[in-house]
């Protein structure tokens, strides 16, 4: 097999321009798959940013109303579901900021500090101040910061429909993504919460994080079979989203897609080129053969080839990749500046891609192979 | 003296639906370490009788043994390492790898069944280009040398594995007579040095003449 793996190198070292076009293409193949799917996930990751990370992947809610045994819920959720990520009490109501004299309509959402941080990432989210780490304090969204003229220290009046006042300190400012959320979202303690509305340590409903975003509904299911009680809704983000869901899963398959058939033009390209090589070689295999080289042998010279152009093609279709990367976080920009697309550089993904390259570069060998396997010496030369 | 080759009845018929019979009843034997030369007309039967004895072909019926074995229950595997390590060819277009220098040429057959290459080996090709007279074209590129120079590399390569025959079709056919006799020249030194035993298929008369059994085959039958 040592002489095979020579020959094969030989063979490439020889046809210089040949060896050179079969790398590009591979390449070009190579670079594009990986491209794809680094866009494709980075495309992912920015949507479910935007929109469904800022909603719950699953809530649960009462029919009553209101929620009395959350943490049993949620200790029960945690431990019989290993896909859940997190789960957290939440408590939501309507309610106004007085300034002057408008009154400006906000959501107040109480968390644990904890939970809202393992839920939303909400500290990466803030760009001005901190967290809230006390009750009385409280972290306003970036539309509405811009809305209402406010800054950090300030203290802002929130006023419940029966007149009931609450007054908070603000820790920071968030920005979510979402100009709605960011306009309408006032996030502070639970307690502070429930107390405001008179809710006692019940909570309106508990959301839940899962590890695939993707099988939010299953896990929905799962969970209702978990609670197994009537008084409970389960709701998740894809039901609650069901254009933008079903728009992110076709996007997802079409990516696939894509990347199968780039991959295919590739490999079929190979198989041809490599095919003519075999004819083109046909003289030296046949000699090869009359001097005593096994069809095994014969065979496995054109696996190597495809496995050096393999590795060739899949480093340089790796550095095209980095190329485009660049070329796109420079030159397809919003108008601040920014990457449209935040690709996120998936190591396991480029290192799986990779395998599967350089497999189905060198796989693209098995027609040439058989091809020298089952050559006659006789032909080449009794024809010369 | 033994026999190196031995055919007996050996037929070989080309072609499914048009059959056309290129060797009738060949019964032959070659003597170990005999220089043998084989004549014919155009499509005779000549270079597929070499084949045949090389093992490249098989015979559509009859008995071929190589060193007394009969190559009739040989698998191709088993088939390709005696070729290997017991024949050496020499064909009328040198058929040298271009891909590869003159001595990784001659070091080719040796290659083929040798995970490493010894000093030996090397040393071994060396000899075998100096014995050919091309000692200073071991780095050479093969299509940077003449017609004669190529098919003098052809040779060495054939004795790298110290082969007890060799075959040769039309070893002259594409040079000059002054080449050509400095190749029967070669081949001659060579049967007496190493008593390789030769097979030469040729047009030639005035070679044929030279060797020591001329064997005559007309419309695929010897005529011995």
């Amino acid at each position: 097999m040592f002489i095979s793996s020579k020959i094969a190198f030989q063979f490439l070292k020889h046809s210089k321009l040949q060896t050179l076009v079969i790398v590009l293409g591979i390449a070009v193949g190579v670079s594009v798959q990986i491209f794809i799917g680094l866009l494709s996930s980075g495309l992912e990751n920015t949507i479910l940013n935007k929109i469904a990370g800022n909603s719950a992947q699953v809530t649960v809610y009462s029919n009553n109303g209101s929620i009395e045994n959350w943490s049993n819920i949620k200790n029960k959720v945690i431990k019989e579901d290993k896909n859940v990520k997190a789960a957290a009490p939440v408590v939501d109501s309507q309610v106004f900021i007085k300034l002057k004299d408008t009154n400006q309509p906000v959501q107040i959402r109480g968390f644990m500090p904890e939970d809202v941080n393992s839920l939303y990432n909400i500290k990466g989210s803030i760009y001005e101040g901190k967290m809230y780490e006390n009750s009385g304090q409280v972290i306003i969204g970036k539309d509405l910061k811009k809305k209402l003229d406010l800054k950090l220290g300030d203290n802002i009046d929130l006023f419940t429909m029966g007149g009931k006042k609450l007054t908070l300190n603000i820790a920071g400012f968030f920005d979510l993504g979402a100009a709605k959320i960011n306009g309408a979202w006032v996030i502070t303690d639970l307690s502070d919460v429930q107390n405001l509305i008179g809710l006692g340590d019940k909570a309106t409903s508990i959301e839940i994080a899962v590890k695939d975003i993707y099988n939010a509904d299953l896990e929905g299911k799962k969970i209702t079979k978990i609670i197994s009680d009537n008084s409970f809704n389960v709701q998740n983000w894809k039901d609650q989203n069901k254009f933008l869901a079903s728009g992110m899963v076709g996007e997802k398959i079409c990516t696939i897609i894509i990347q199968f058939f780039v991959l295919l033009a590739a490999v079929l390209s190979i198989i041809s080129i490599l095919g003519i090589s075999v004819v083109q070689k046909y003289k030296q295999i046949g000699i090869l053969k009359a001097m005593g080289i096994k069809d095994g042998s014969a065979a496995f010279i054109f696996f190597v080839q495809a496995f050096i152009l393999g590795i060739l093609g899949t480093a340089l279709g790796l550095l095209f990749t980095w190329l485009y990367i660049k070329g796109f976080n420079r030159y397809i920009v919003n108008t601040e500046g920014l990457p449209l697309v935040n690709i996120v550089i998936n190591h396991k993904f480029i290192l799986i891609s990779s395998i599967i390259d350089i497999s189905a570069s060198t796989f693209a060998a098995l027609f040439p192979a058989f091809k020298s396997f089952r050559l006659n010496p006789v032909e080449v030369i009794k024809n010369g | 003296m033994d026999n190196i080759i031995q055919l007996k009845n050996v037929n070989k018929i080309y072609g499914r639906r048009v059959k056309n019979k290129v060797l009738s009843e060949v019964n032959i034997s070659i003597e170990k370490g005999s220089f043998n030369s084989i004549i014919g007309a155009s499509g005779s039967g000549k270079t597929t009788l070499l084949n045949i004895m090389g093992m490249l072909d098989k015979p559509t019926t009859g008995e071929v043994y190589i060193q007394g074995k009969s190559i009739k229950s040989m698998g191709r595997n088993s088939r390709a390492v005696v070729r290997n390590r017991s024949i050496g060819f020499v064909f009328q277009f040198h058929y040298l790898l271009p891909e590869f220098n003159t001595i990784q040429n001659v070091l080719m057959p040796y290659r083929i069944n040798h995970f490493f290459c010894s000093r030996r080996a090397k040393k071994k090709a060396e000899e075998l280009l100096e014995l050919v007279g091309l000692s200073g074209c071991k780095k050479k590129k093969v299509y940077d040398l003449s017609g004669g120079q190529q098919q003098r590399i052809a040779i060495a390569r054939a004795l790298m594995n110290e082969p007890r025959i060799v075959l040769a079709d039309e070893p002259t056919g594409n040079l000059d007579s002054t080449n050509a006799e400095s190749i029967y020249k070669l081949f001659r030194q060579i049967n007496d040095k190493f008593e390789t035993t030769f097979i030469i298929v040729t047009h030639d008369v005035s070679i044929a003449n030279k060797t020591d059994r001329i064997i005559r085959i007309k419309d695929g039958q010897v005529q011995d």
